[in-house]
């Protein structure tokens, strides 16, 4: 990545750019798995590397290829991150409940998620990210392999986890950010392309952001 | 449950582990079983009765016993019985260690060193008539092999294997189960790898323990120590086999059967726990658990190798402190080592310095990997 400079407020951002454009690069700096070899990635003003635990712990991230314990059932995995998040037992309890109600796998919550379709997988690493009620929600393509169906009950849990925190939401599904995000950041050639509202980058010329897109990657010969 | 306790719990319910602690145990109780000796099982009972020191009224107490298969033998093995310690001069194997090596230098200096050292306790082991007890009388050399090469030789081996195994699956876990971007961006982050290293720790100090508490009952049910106990393991019927010679068995502190085999245990649980510390170190930077494992087993072998190979006799002499090679000389613990080692206490020593140098190695890798990209 070179040469980029955002800046995160509360509301969703969605992350759009074709594949290998460097959407999860970015989300590994931002999630303090890669490190940056020039510049800075700040927090309330501090660099992200220095805050270390104190960063993680308003950090809540669901990655591309969420893995999971096979044979643990959402209540044990949700009790095992939620120790790693460092909150006490009965609030883990309570939260899980929760947050597997919230994402309506509270019938299955002692099942071990063997058994689980791709959707209800998709489901538990939502709740896992939420555990610590963080400042910064990131999803590294939280829709893939999600049925249409899942993908529209997956974009509302969103709009309603935004209204007080950060969400990053990166894919390269154009519909899974047109209606729920309050800025679209591009890139191309893992250069910052744009970051602005949907309706500023579509303007008066394109009906969708599907065609903003469309028209951005087709003249890069990347779409 | 606290991070430890989950680590745990993912560790020890691994269905491959299970498997292998099981199958140790019964190949351990299948092999101690068969270890059984009537005439050690006679010894075992008689030295309740004569004591184990020998002299006129050990002697006697052999009189008293009651006639059987095996009591003739005893008394013939354990009267007139020579101490073999007596005017015992440990200048011939250093001659002969300085020879067979074709030390010179410091390192001649330093092997003369040891033996000169090991007089003193030869000598002491003489006065106190250690070399005087009667421990097996004369199957003691098979009955203390049977004990302390082969069945604790099993146990350490089974102990390292999976102490290493542990701690790699512990470290891997995350990588096998592709939970490292999830695991490693929590709070704990990657400090997670220190839980992690108690825990696997923990697990295998515990199922080393598992191992040895189980085997060595099961033996001792098979093969009672009765009075034999008490016995002095520098016993003048007790010997060193090595490549160059075989001698008395003389330890460098004077320790009776019970003594040495608490000072024994406590050896291998620091070799288990080296093989821990091993394992945890390259855990770090190979996170698949089964690449790592293959890796530890070139690292062993390279280790093995440099001695033999090695032209540079301190380069060997160092080595031969190794855990892996602390556990092939396994049958020579805190005696003097013969030509191999250069050092008083080698097995203290070895395993005191590999676990220094493996807690190093551990702490850079953990800085290493605490500034690792995880791609």
């Amino acid at each position: 990545m070179e040469n980029i400079s955002l800046e995160f407020q509360n509301g969703v951002y969605g992350l759009l750019a074709p594949n290998g454009a460097g959407k999860t690069t970015l989300i590994k700096m931002l999630t303090t798995l890669i490190f940056p070899t020039k510049g800075q990635i700040l927090y309330d003003g501090v660099e992200i590397s220095q805050l270390d635990e104190a960063y993680r712990d308003v950090l809540g991230y669901l990655p591309q290829d969420f893995g999971y314990y096979r044979n643990y059932s959402p209540m044990q995995f949700l009790g095992y991150i939620a120790a790693l998040k460092g909150i006490d037992g009965s609030t883990a309890k309570r939260k899980a409940l929760q947050l597997l109600e919230l994402v309506a796998l509270t019938e299955v919550k002692d099942k071990k998620m063997r058994k689980f379709s791709g959707g209800m997988i998709q489901r538990v690493g939502i709740a896992q990210a939420m555990l610590n009620d963080p400042k910064i929600l990131i999803l590294d393509e939280p829709t893939a392999g999600l049925d249409p169906k899942e993908r529209v009950r997956f974009r509302n849990l969103i709009a309603g986890l935004a209204e007080d925190r950060t969400v990053i939401l990166s894919t390269h599904i154009v519909s899974d950010i047109e209606s729920i995000a309050h800025q679209v950041i591009m890139f191309k050639d893992h250069t910052l392309l744009c970051c602005d509202s949907p309706e500023a980058l579509r303007g008066d010329r394109f009906a969708n952001l599907e065609e903003v897109f469309m028209h951005i990657y087709d003249e890069a010969g990347i779409a | 449950m606290n991070i430890v306790g989950h680590e745990l719990k993912k560790i020890l319910l691994f269905p491959a582990l299970i498997g292998f602690v099981v199958l140790a145990l019964a190949l351990n109780i299948a092999i101690v079983s068969t270890m059984c000796n009537s005439y050690a099982n006679f010894i075992a009972n008689a030295t309740r009765t004569t004591g184990v020191h020998l002299g006129t009224a050990f002697n006697e107490a052999a009189l008293q016993l009651e006639s059987g298969l095996y009591t003739d033998t005893f008394r013939l093995h354990t009267s007139n019985v020579v101490d073999v310690l007596y005017g015992y001069d440990t200048r011939y194997i250093a001659d002969f260690a300085v020879e067979w090596r074709g030390l010179s230098g410091l390192n001649e200096r330093l092997m003369r060193w040891k033996y000169a050292r090991f007089q003193y306790a030869v000598d002491a082991r003489q006065q106190a008539g250690d070399s005087m007890t009667v421990y097996f009388a004369n199957i003691t050399y098979m009955r203390h092999q049977a004990l302390f090469n082969y069945t604790m030789g099993a146990l350490l081996f089974q102990g390292i294997i999976l102490a290493a195994l542990i701690m790699l699956l512990s470290i891997g876990y995350e990588n096998s189960a592709t939970t490292e971007y999830v695991v490693f961006t929590t709070k704990t982050g990657r400090k997670v790898n220190r839980h992690k290293l108690l825990a696997g720790t923990i697990a295998g100090v515990g199922v080393y323990a598992v191992l040895a508490i189980v085997t060595l009952t099961v033996y001792f049910a098979f093969n009672p120590m009765g009075g034999t106990w008490g016995s002095n393991v520098s016993s003048g019927f007790n010997l060193v086999r090595d490549g160059f010679m075989a001698r008395p068995f003389v330890t460098w502190h004077s320790l009776n059967v019970a003594q040495y085999l608490m000072a024994f245990l406590a050896v291998s649980l620091g070799i288990v726990l080296c093989f821990s510390f091993m394992a945890y170190a390259v855990g770090l930077w190979v996170r698949n658990s089964y690449i790592g494992f293959l890796l530890i087993i070139a690292l062993n072998g390279v280790l093995y190798l440099l001695p033999i190979y090695s032209p540079f006799h301190m380069l060997s002499f160092a080595v031969n402190q190794s855990p892996i090679w602390l556990v092939l000389m396994r049958d020579m613990w805190f005696t003097d080592g013969g030509n191999n080692i250069i050092l008083p206490h080698f097995e203290t020593v070895g395993v005191m310095g590999s676990l220094a140098v493996l807690v190093v190695i551990g702490m850079f890798s953990a800085a290493g990997f605490k500034r690792r990209n995880l791609l």
